[in-house]
């Protein structure tokens, strides 16, 4: 039997994936391995097969084309709850630099071996 | 009349009101301002080094250190700056992967660990997170990083600021000591609990998202707008306060007000929003939208000015799409300008219903060449314009020149899309079909090649070389000198013959080579175990073999009689032999050589049949095994005696009982769907799509197991086709009922919309 395309009537890509419409691919992709390790190939294969066509479609360009076109000129305005409850499971992301100074030290923090006499370190 | 105690009661409740207003005003202006001390907070922080820290550790946010490594500690660095990047943006990808390189000795395996751990703190895997952190050296960034990150799902943190168990000033190492306290709170310092709850506001608990809710809460006075001014200048508050603390939030409600907008009634308050906020990435200037939007205002000009804006600077300059989706997108925005103008008249205005003159035949070809163009493995531009062309081709009254001309230009559509979707099968048979019934049997010869020399489900790429020596034998029929190589052909053509297919023309095409020679007799002195028992299929056989053999006009008249004979006695034909006709009809529909007489005479004969069976349904009912009936029916529904443009004419002895899901049965009505010119109503056989392409896992027979999934495949296309069509009529309805509403006494003056606080 034919592997169920991604785009076929019943099953759409972004919405097997979990993710958004807009998403981008670094997105689609991290979602794809997630899905892979829940559904591996040898225990569960038509859910793999089904994830794998659905991960193709959400990475042709044109089906995002068409994704984004639709999304440019909808046919009903979005709820506000329905965009508030999608970011409600995506938290925000934060940079690398802010991620990064949570390892900063207070700025008069000597270590052990510069100065004994005005050691801060908590260790 | 009020007395003085109602007076006072009045007084104290209006000093109450105001009471209750000015402490809701405070709580505002305290959340505001607790909002932007978090943003001026987060805005603050950034990475700097401490006295002593490791080089390793700096390289990873500081440039002149990273450039001072060398060897395999730079590499690890690079590929832990990369991860960190690609974990940040919660996309995971080779450079996390990547990761697996650092050995437990290399001075990066910490950042390893703090990338492992990370990917489960977002998670919500916690307990896993703290796991993998448990074995981070103190000393090091990565571990500050990963207790600020556990600290911060502390409810507590507070209290922890003040010593862990609420004592002021119990020392740091007195709490360590007790072992049953959280090593991480054990271990931590001031600095850190500034951190975690900066985490904690921003990640965990989210303000952003708190406050979000409030836009939900604002009323609109009128009752079809989407949104009104309280709702922008709310979203310019908050996208002002949240942006960078939780930008993705913000950008989702921005494009959502734009939206709301778009779908609202106004124009300036959709101006207003497409100006204010940011649009998705691959518009953010909403000009697209400006486009999409002015165009169904039927504001043509306005709306083409945004989209040559948009395809000329705003596209090609956009970094943030790539640029197979930039090439993606413009030539979708071309197959739908095709589509819409190739669409039929506006059905709400009847002015246009009348007066239209039809579509602008070169915009329609410009559309879709510039489709073709930006990207040229668009298959549903293809198949755009391919319909195109087989629209204008299935006008009846076109000229003879006309036509070739139109049937060159869809072969050269055909060409052109092979050449970058070379797997499309049927378009390569197609083409083939064209170039050899046009005699360009060289330019075929290499698409015959390529399929023989590719592994395909469909029969008749299979059959090519058969096809083609076929072919040329009929072309070389053309001329009484070529003859003998028409005789050849067909012994070639009759080694390879398809098992799919019945022989029983062949030696009817071998008659036609005599007669076409000279031989009046040809047909008569057929041996007679190479005919077929019935009558009118041998008519039928012979002229189509006689036309396809050029046999001279005057010598196709007695055949031709013969077939007219037959139609004026068809009450008296027997329906096995009308079914024998039928599966000629059907093999040469299946092989595509049907003769030019044919669409003179077959309908007639299948109508027929059609009565036939309904007079007796069991003659089919009761023989859906039979290969005979299988072909008749799939034959019946090919040429429209089970459909009209519009409707459907299953018979309901075709439909009822257990035979409704029979191969046969699904495969006739799958295929009269299809048929039929709108698509309306297809969804309710999308059971018999799927029944169908269940059914082909059991057929022996090649051919149908492909037919079935081929049938299956074109019914979800017609389904598709209907939902997007179904949408435009639901936009036109609503757009009518707009413009109903539209008629009424309120006046659109700014004066009366500003007093209806419609716009500010």
């Amino acid at each position: 039997m034919k592997a169920p395309a991604a785009d076929s009537i019943d099953i759409d890509p972004f919405d097997f994936l979990g993710l958004p419409e807009d998403a981008g691919m670094e997105v689609v992709r991290s979602r794809y391995l997630e899905l892979v390790k829940k559904f591996p190939p040898d225990r569960e294969p038509d859910k793999f097969r089904q994830l794998q066509a659905a991960y193709e479609a959400a990475r042709d360009p044109l089906v995002l084309a068409r994704r984004l076109l639709r999304l440019s000129s909808p046919d009903e305005p979005p709820s506000w709850q329905s965009v508030i409850d999608r970011q409600a499971n995506q938290p925000p992301n934060m940079t690398v630099d802010f991620l990064l100074s949570l390892g900063n030290r207070p700025s008069d923090y000597r270590p052990a071996g510069a100065n004994a006499g005005n050691d801060t370190n908590d260790e | 009349m009020v007395d003085k105690a109602q007076k006072l009661a009045q007084k104290a409740r209006k000093k109450e009101e105001k009471r209750r207003k000015e402490r809701a005003r405070e709580k505002k202006r305290q959340v505001k301002s607790t909002q932007n001390r978090l943003e001026v907070r987060i805005a603050k922080q950034s990475t700097i080094a401490w006295l002593g820290e490791p080089p390793e550790d700096r390289a990873v946010f500081d440039d002149a250190a990273f450039e001072a490594l060398q060897g395999e500690v730079a590499e690890h660095v690079a590929c832990v700056r990369q991860a960190l990047a690609e974990v940040c943006q919660r996309a995971p990808g080779q450079a996390v992967e990547g990761l697996v390189a650092i050995s437990r000795r290399s001075p990066m395996a910490e950042w390893r660990l703090l990338l492992r751990g990370l990917l489960s703190w977002q998670a919500g895997e916690l307990a896993e997170a703290s796991e993998a952190w448990s074995r981070l050296d103190r000393q090091r960034r990565p571990w500050r990083i990963a207790a600020s990150l556990v600290l911060a799902h502390h409810d507590d943190l507070t209290d922890l600021r003040h010593g862990g168990s609420g004592t002021a000033n119990e020392s740091v190492e007195s709490v360590a000591a007790s072992s049953d306290v959280d090593p991480w709170v054990a271990n931590c310092d001031d600095q850190l609990l500034v951190h975690a709850k900066l985490v904690r506001q921003s990640q965990i608990q989210r303000v952003a998202l708190r406050n979000a809710g409030g836009i939900a809460k604002i009323k609109t006075d009128v009752t079809d707008a989407t949104i009104c001014p309280d709702h922008i200048n709310w979203m310019r508050d908050f996208t002002k306060q949240h942006q960078s603390i939780d930008p993705e939030l913000v950008q989702s409600l921005n494009e959502a007000i734009v939206m709301r907008a778009f779908c609202g009634p106004y124009i300036d308050i959709f101006e207003q929003c497409a100006k204010s906020f940011r649009g998705p990435r691959h518009d953010r200037s909403n000009t697209l939208s400006k486009f999409f939007y002015y165009r169904e205002g039927d504001n043509e000009q306005k709306a083409h000015q945004h989209l040559s804006h948009y395809l000329k600077i705003e596209l090609p300059r956009n970094a943030e799409v790539s640029d197979s989706l930039r090439g993606a997108i413009i030539s979708q925005i071309y197959c739908n300008l095709a589509a819409a103008e190739l669409s039929p008249p506006d059905t709400k205005n009847m002015f246009s219903m009348f007066f239209d003159g039809g579509p602008d035949e070169d915009l329609v070809e410009e559309y879709f060449n510039k489709a073709i163009d930006a990207y040229p493995a668009n298959r549903s531009a293809y198949e755009g314009f391919q319909a195109w062309y087989r629209q204008l081709l299935a006008d009846d009254d076109l000229l003879k020149d006309s036509r070739r001309a139109i049937e060159s230009e869809l072969a050269s559509v055909l060409s052109r899309r092979l050449q970058n979707l070379p797997d499309d099968i049927d378009v390569r048979l197609e083409l083939v079909d064209y170039l050899l019934e046009n005699d360009r049997s060289e330019e075929a010869q290499g698409h015959i090649e390529w399929l023989s020399g590719t592994r395909r489900d469909n029969p008749l790429a299979d059959a090519m070389l058969w096809k083609w020596n076929l072919q040329e034998a009929m072309r070389y029929g053309r001329r009484k000198a070529w003859l003998s190589l028409a005789s050849s052909h067909l012994d070639t053509a009759q080694t390879i013959w398809p098992q799919w297919l019945s022989s029983d023309w062949l030696p009817y095409l071998r008659a036609a080579v005599l007669l076409r020679g000279g031989d009046k007799d040809a047909f008569d002195t057929m041996p007679s175990d190479q005919r077929v028992a019935s009558e009118v299929a041998e008519a039928c056989m012979k002229l189509g073999a006689a036309q396809r053999m050029s046999v001279p006009a005057a010598n196709l008249k007695t055949l031709r009689n013969e077939v007219d004979d037959h139609l004026v006695n068809i009450k008296g034909i027997a329906a096995e032999d009308l079914m024998s006709l039928a599966t000629f009809f059907w093999g040469l529909h299946r092989s595509r050589f049907k003769y030019p007489a044919y669409r003179m005479h077959a309908r007639k004969f299948l109508d027929q049949l059609r009565k036939m069976f309904d007079r007796s349904p069991k003659m089919v009912t009761e023989h859906l095994d039979e290969p005979a009936v299988r072909s008749t029916l799939l034959i019946m529904a090919n040429e429209g005696c089970f459909h009209e443009p519009y409707n459907l004419t299953l018979p309901k002895w075709l439909l009822s009982g257990d035979r409704r899901q029979h191969p046969t049965v699904l495969a006739t009505v799958v295929t009269a769907v299809i048929g039929m010119r709108q698509p309306w109503g297809a969804d309710e056989y999308w059971r018999d799509g799927e029944a169908l392409r269940k059914a082909s896992q059991s057929m022996s027979d090649p051919f149908y197991r492909h037919l079935y999934n081929d049938l299956a495949d074109r019914l979800e296309n017609k389904i598709r086709e209907q939902r997007s069509g179904m949408r435009q009529i639901l936009r036109n309805m609503r757009d009518a009922e707009d413009d109903d509403e539209d008629d009424d006494d309120t006046c659109d003056c700014p004066d009366c919309r500003r007093r209806r606080g419609e716009i500010t």
